[in-house]
């Protein structure tokens, strides 16, 4: 992924994200793991009920009830599932929609650069500021900062 | 609704399992609120916490139309933003305790876009799931706007601000300020419950409610920081310009600034 270098950041490598990402199954199966070996046949209910379980031990009551129920758990589930489904559809239009904003800054400073490189004699001083793509500063501090 | 144990003796503990044990198959579709549930807060502490809440909200409202307005390009980056938080507060994931939780994901828009832009989309998630799951409630909206838009933002977003005067890495930054995020947000529900139920006390209600709640939530708390830090290498990859727009990255020449610095 060559491009990836030529970004604001020296792009991050895509191994260490996958990397990270297998963390976080291994640490949700580790914690499920440990809460069954804990405490074998547990269900896992909400903690969020379990407040609510110690408050109506306790004798509270409550004075409005909301207005929509889901009938049955399969429902809130399912519901649940959609505003899941819901959440990604719009983070993968957002990750697409960057993405390939990416890719038209790449490919305009791509045609850009190799126009220039074309006709060096018309512009010739506009030339070794295209070369270094991204940064128009010293160029040194550029090739520095991209190694 | 209320539930009757013949077993008035055991230990707090051991009750807890009980009832953590049991709920699933004595009430279901009763275990239904995420933060707190629907008419569980009396009267006067849910005007309160909404009162307290509401110029939080206005002021995010006008700061997102403001973003909006100002920088239209930044739509997408604040759509992936509530996008992110409307996934994770809606996966209800098993915790060590043996009860399960859901993260909140608030930290990411509170770094992209400062914390009051949370407070607004975290009302719309919130009222999202006291409308159409039966989850939290209309009453305590108030409350649980307060711990989870404006209280967790903020937490998160301090976390990021110190981490980054330090010129900890963003990935450093942005896990602490995701994770601070989560567990703050959980904590202040816990303290708005004891002031509700101060049975005996504030304290002992408070730390009653943070066992159940907040010792659930860290190993989430945990995955949720390392789910932030690559949402945050995906966004570097693709978005770079737009991160250092918004004075997340730092911009080549800043950079090249601050490493002549260091070499000097």
């Amino acid at each position: 992924m060559p491009e990836a270098r030529t970004g604001a950041a020296a792009g991050p490598r895509a191994w260490v994200t996958w990397a990270l990402l297998g963390l976080v199954v291994v640490l949700l199966v580790a914690t499920f793991a440990l809460a069954r070996a804990q405490a074998p046949g547990t269900q896992f209910a909400g903690s969020d009920s379990t407040a609510v379980q110690v408050l109506q031990d306790q004798g509270a009551r409550p004075w409005f009830t909301p207005i929509f129920q889901p009938g049955s758990r399969e429902i809130e589930s399912g519901l649940f599932a959609a505003q899941a489904a819901l959440g990604g559809a719009v983070l993968g239009w957002a990750l697409g929609r960057l993405q390939s904003r990416r890719e038209i800054r790449r490919l305009r400073e791509q045609s850009s650069a190799a126009a220039q490189q074309g006709a060096p004699q018309t512009a010739p001083e506009t030339a070794p500021e295209a070369a270094t793509g991204t940064a128009p500063t010293a160029s040194p501090d550029a090739t520095h900062d991209q190694a | 609704m209320g539930i009757r144990h013949g077993r008035a003796t055991v230990s707090q503990s051991q009750e807890l399992v009980r009832v953590i044990t049991t709920i699933g198959t004595r009430h279901p579709g009763k275990d239904s609120a995420v933060h707190i549930a629907e008419g569980f807060l009396p009267v006067p502490h849910a005007v309160g916490w909404a009162v307290a809440a509401a110029p939080f909200v206005v002021h995010g409202v006008r700061a997102t139309v403001r973003q909006v307005r100002e920088h239209p390009e930044d739509r997408v980056l604040l759509a992936a933003a509530g996008a992110f938080t409307f996934i994770l507060s809606a996966l209800k994931m098993p915790s060590v305790t043996g009860s399960s939780s859901h993260p909140t994901g608030t930290g990411a828009g509170a770094i992209l876009f400062r914390p009051p832009v949370m407070a607004f989309l975290s009302t719309v998630v919130l009222l999202f799931q006291a409308l159409l799951l039966a989850h939290g409630g209309l009453t305590t909206l108030g409350a649980n706007v307060f711990s989870m838009g404006i209280a967790g933002p903020w937490v998160g977003y301090g976390a990021y601000a110190a981490l980054r005067r330090l010129r900890a890495p963003l990935e450093v930054q942005v896990f602490f300020a995701m994770a601070l995020a989560d567990l703050a947000t959980y904590l202040v529900t816990s303290f708005q419950l004891a002031l509700a139920y101060p049975d005996p006390s504030v304290g002992a209600a408070f730390a009653k409610f943070a066992t159940i709640f907040a010792l659930t939530q860290v190993p989430l708390a945990v995955i949720e920081g390392l789910v932030g830090v690559v949402l945050f290498r995906v966004l570097r990859s693709i978005a770079g310009p737009e991160l250092e727009r918004l004075g997340i990255l730092a911009r080549p020449a800043e950079r090249a600034a601050t490493e002549d610095g260091v070499h000097a």
